[in-house]
């Protein structure tokens, strides 16, 4: 009884909130002023300007792909193939990049490599030119950002990939008469093609939904994303409709094609193997040099973090013409305690973030719950639904609640939410499903359940089972996920800018309006608070994990 | 006589109290029938075995006993009240589980008392009895343990001890021995029956281990292809089963391909093993061997059909020329400390008339690898006819 009714309430609230709105974004594409209409999709696929943002969105994904595998996969090799001084801490920091939340990433990629960002003006200063030796804007810089912050995907997957194969096969080829090179190509790099295939996924999911390196860096140059986002802003909701069904179909189809493609790849180590042995790096050269390299190499991943500290400290217009800030000072933090202006968004984003992350811990305990134990009509349907949010961009998930929650027809589920403090908590929400029901799943396939039995067993019901069983197993991972969800909101962008309101505007929009209103140490402040919550939460979620309670094997 | 034949065993005797009732319970999963019209009694104070091979039904029988999985039809009643729909948590029956299923995020005292919580009990209850439970599985003093820091014969105790806490109608114990090593399983069947049999508690156990079966229960339930195929006490199982399946899972087995024969006027009179019916060995060798008539739905082979003839190799002896005798040749001899047992290779017996390895337990001091000996059945034997084609299977 009590299962039919949560698994009922599960689809409920996954058809209201995940399909119903992106439901209303269809068919506003195609209804126009109340009647059946393709024009919005004509218009769109005859206007150069569109077709310009489908095609630069694309093939920005494609080129993140390509450079973050270029970046990536050579990384994890060194790192986790050859041995040298240093090699664990380089190894550590080469994940750096996932510490900056997407908008705070951006700018300080813009204060450090922007027109007049530091790095910028030392090339100018340094060469004695007149005018700044590039602009970062357009394609390009976009590229450059993208590259940064998700060659991370390909570098961690690989590695794990590496750590998983079984070194032996490498040795059997060898001994078959196969040179390095061909042992390389033929068996090593075949063995991790699941590795690189779920990096390419994800990078190029990320990069098609990426919002804030375009709208910031785009200058001239339009992907869907921002393409909508203008769209909407001048008043076109046709087109608004049109574009996001262009772009929610687009992260779909490569969805789909790559998981495709991914099925039947997956290679399993055959018995136990070995691992494989790290060739020691001998030559003396090479070990003073790759020190060195390492050292240089962390310093420039670390560029973005440290600049943004250093401006964090520069008083309002205080920064100018100047290579580097002359004036420090404490005021932007102690601003953030008592300036409303800055306070308030803080304390909005905390406020926003906790409460959708509570709903997050809720409804995806339960969900898990379902998707593991459960053996219903209709689970296949229930996990496509849990994980859609994943597949679709921010942007896509803001425009459906903006179009949805806009009116006040209650027998149709729609309330006006747009405009009040409730339509972010639940652009949250929903949005950290996926991440969050990924942790429960995994933390509930860890246990064995036969301990709910026992429970039962012993005179326990369903929801003390729950309480005294489930709960306390479950929630070490749970805990995790939630965390990790918590962060994301806090820091939140893509969608928050579709659907803030002056009063209840997070973190990311105020760093937005204080970088427009030209005070970057107020906006770097804000960003390194976001970026040291961020920080925090995978130092400690990585503690948790590791300390938490395994369950017991299988029988 | 009647022991002998499982008859007093194979129901619940008049006048006991029949605690558990299992009636035509049928339990599927898709198209597989994983209990098959289970029939059960189970008497106030008895210790029952389901035996059988892995993927017999024996586990799915003890959960739909346990309530965790609901019978499609059947009737289960405890106690003279029908329970086929009530909760696990209703029914209140203990379970030891195969790998114990401690919750690994409480102590052993914890874990214990987990029942006990359940039912409300106030704290000074709770303690004492969760001690007297640890006192009696011989592990007071472990209650603020974590339980992962246990060796496996600990766990094991933890987990009865946690299902006798409630104080249980029933206890049901699914191969609860099977990740113990042998010798401590060995020792821990004894005290398990000891401590079951002190408490008056009525089990019921689940094995496939057939000594482990035999060392626990009054009665034993042998199941195969989800049915019982036949319930008793271990020595009428052994002696007398009433298939092929239940004479081969008691241990070890000879098979001897035959032809069933009309029996002549004269033959067929009773003895003191009962009416006897000719068959024809594949060497054209005519044997009469015991052929009762059973009630308990033993198979019966008909004249003029294929039979085969079991024979346990303590019952085969090394005989001098005679009835019922065959000639063959040692080829393997191996002590087992209390008997030997021989391999009898003997010419013309196989199922296509080709030679045929027969096993015989004899003492330690009997014929040489490559000795030509003769053997048979000795008079007293028990030897089993079916018919080569199982009835009904």
């Amino acid at each position: 009884m009590i299962r039919l009714w949560l698994i009922l309430s599960a689809f409920f609230v996954l058809i209201w909130l995940v399909l119903y709105p992106h439901l209303f974004v269809l068919g506003d594409s195609v209804w126009i002023d109340g009647a059946l209409s393709l024009d919005g999709y004509r218009r769109f696929f005859t206007s150069r300007a569109e077709l310009e943002a489908l095609w630069g969105s694309v093939w920005i994904s494609l080129g993140s792909v390509l450079l973050s595998a270029l970046i990536g996969i050579p990384l994890a090799f060194l790192f986790t193939r050859y041995n040298f001084p240093g090699r664990n801490v380089f190894g550590a920091l080469a994940a750096l990049p996932v510490l900056l939340p997407p908008l705070v990433g951006v700018i300080a990629f813009m204060f450090l490599y922007g027109e007049s960002g530091i790095f910028t003006r030392s090339v100018q200063a340094a060469f004695g030119l007149e005018r700044p030796p590039w602009r970062l804007v357009g394609g390009w810089a976009i590229l450059l950002v993208h590259a940064y912050s998700m060659y991370v995907y390909f570098y961690l997957f690989t590695a794990a990939g590496l750590a998983r194969l079984d070194g032996s096969t490498a040795e059997a080829a060898e001994s078959l008469g196969a040179g390095r090179w061909r042992t390389l190509t033929r068996v090593t790099l075949p063995m991790l093609a699941p590795s690189f295939l779920a990096a390419s996924l994800l990078v190029f999911m990320t990069s098609m939904a990426s919002f804030s390196a375009p709208y910031i860096f785009g200058g001239g140059f339009r992907v869907l994303t921002t393409q909508i986002f203008a769209s909407k802003v001048s008043g076109q909701l046709t087109m608004a409709m049109v574009e996001t069904v262009i772009l929610a179909s687009v992260s779909l189809l490569f969805l789909w094609i790559l998981s495709r493609f991914r099925r039947g790849r997956e290679f399993a180590a055959v018995g136990k193997g070995t691992g494989t042995a790290r060739t020691e790096i001998r030559s003396p050269w090479a070990r003073a040099l790759i020190p060195m390299l390492g050292i240089g190499g962390v310093f420039l991943l670390l560029l973005p973090h440290l600049t943004l500290v250093l401006v964090s400290f520069v008083p309002e217009g205080a920064w100018t013409i100047q290579i580097l800030p002359t004036r420090y000072t404490l005021d932007n933090y102690r601003s953030l305690f008592s300036d409303p202006q800055l306070w308030v968004p803080v304390w909005n984003s905390l406020q926003m973030a906790s409460l959708a992350t509570a709903g997050n811990l809720v409804f995806c305990f339960f969900v898990a719950y379902l998707l593991v134990r459960g053996r219903f009509f209709g689970k296949g349907a229930l996990l496509t639904l849990t994980m859609l949010p994943w597949a679709l961009p921010g942007t896509v998930i803001a425009v459906a609640l903006a179009v949805t929650f806009s009116a006040n027809q209650p027998w149709f589920g729609r309330w006006v939410l747009v405009g009040s403090f409730w339509i972010l908590p639940l652009a949250y929400f929903i949005r950290n499903i996926p991440l969050v029901a990924q942790a429960a799943i995994a933390s509930f396939r860890q246990y064995d359940p036969v301990l709910e039995e026992a429970s039962q067993s012993l005179g326990a019901s369903w929801t003390e089972t729950m309480r005294r069983v489930a709960v306390p197993l479950v929630l070490p991972g749970l805990a995790v996920g939630g965390l990790l969800a918590w962060v994301a909101a806090l820091g939140e962008f893509v969608s928050s800018i579709l659907l803030y309101t002056h009063r209840s505007r997070p973190i990311s929009i105020e760093i937005l309006s204080q970088l427009r209103a030209f005070d970057f140490g107020a906006a770097a402040a804000l960003g390194v608070v976001l970026a040291a919550l961020m920080t925090l939460a995978f130092a400690f979620g990585g503690r948790f994990v590791r300390g938490g309670i395994a369950g017991e094997p299988r029988g | 006589m009647d022991e002998l034949l499982g008859l007093k065993h194979s129901k619940a005797g008049a006048g006991l109290p029949v605690i558990l009732q299992v009636d035509g319970a049928t339990r599927r999963f898709g198209d597989v029938v994983a209990v098959d019209r289970l029939h059960l009694e189970l008497v106030r104070g008895e210790f029952v075995t389901l035996l059988g091979p892995s993927g017999c039904g024996k586990t799915t029988a003890l959960r739909l006993i346990a309530g965790f999985e609901r019978p499609d039809e059947g009737h289960i009643h405890f106690d003279d009240t029908d329970v086929t729909r009530w909760s696990p948590q209703r029914r209140g029956f203990g379970m030891v589980f195969q790998n114990y299923a401690l919750f690994p995020h409480l102590n052993v005292f914890e874990n214990v008392a987990f029942g006990l919580r359940s039912r409300k009990q106030p704290a000074e209850e709770i303690r004492r009895r969760v001690r007297a439970a640890l006192e009696r599985v011989d592990l007071d003093g472990y209650q603020e343990r974590a339980v992962q820091a246990l060796s496996g014969g600990q766990q094991q105790r933890v987990a009865l001890a946690r299902a006798l806490a409630i104080e249980p109608a029933l206890l049901l114990l699914d191969e609860p021995l099977s990740n113990l090593d042998h010798a401590l399983r060995v020792r821990t069947r004894a005290e398990l029956r000891a401590l079951v049999k002190e408490l008056g508690i009525t089990a019921l156990f689940v094995t496939h281990d057939q000594e482990e079966a035999f060392d626990l229960s009054d009665r034993v339930a042998v199941m195969h292809d989800g049915r019982i195929r036949q319930i008793g006490s271990p020595r009428a199982l052994y002696e007398e089963p009433v298939d092929r399946f239940v004479a081969s899972f008691m241990g070890r087995v000879n098979s001897l391909s035959v032809t069933v024969l009309e029996g002549e006027r004269g033959e067929g009179a009773a003895d003191s093993l009962g009416p006897r019916r000719p068959v024809r060995l594949r060497n054209g060798a005519r044997w009469l061997v015991p052929a009762r008539e059973r009630e308990s739905g033993a198979e019966r082979a008909e004249a003029g059909t294929d039979g085969l003839l079991l024979i346990r190799p303590e019952d085969l002896a090394f005989r001098d020329e005679g009835e019922r005798t065959l000639e063959g040749i040692v080829r393997d001899r191996r002590f087992r400390g209390a008997l030997t047992l021989y391999q009898v290779e003997v010419e013309g017996i196989g199922p296509q008339g080709g030679p045929e390895l027969l096993e015989l337990a004899g003492g330690a001091g009997g014929p040489s690898e490559g000795d030509r000996v003769r053997i048979g059945p000795h008079p007293e034997a028990r030897l089993h006819l079916f018919p080569a084609r199982q009835v009904g299977a």
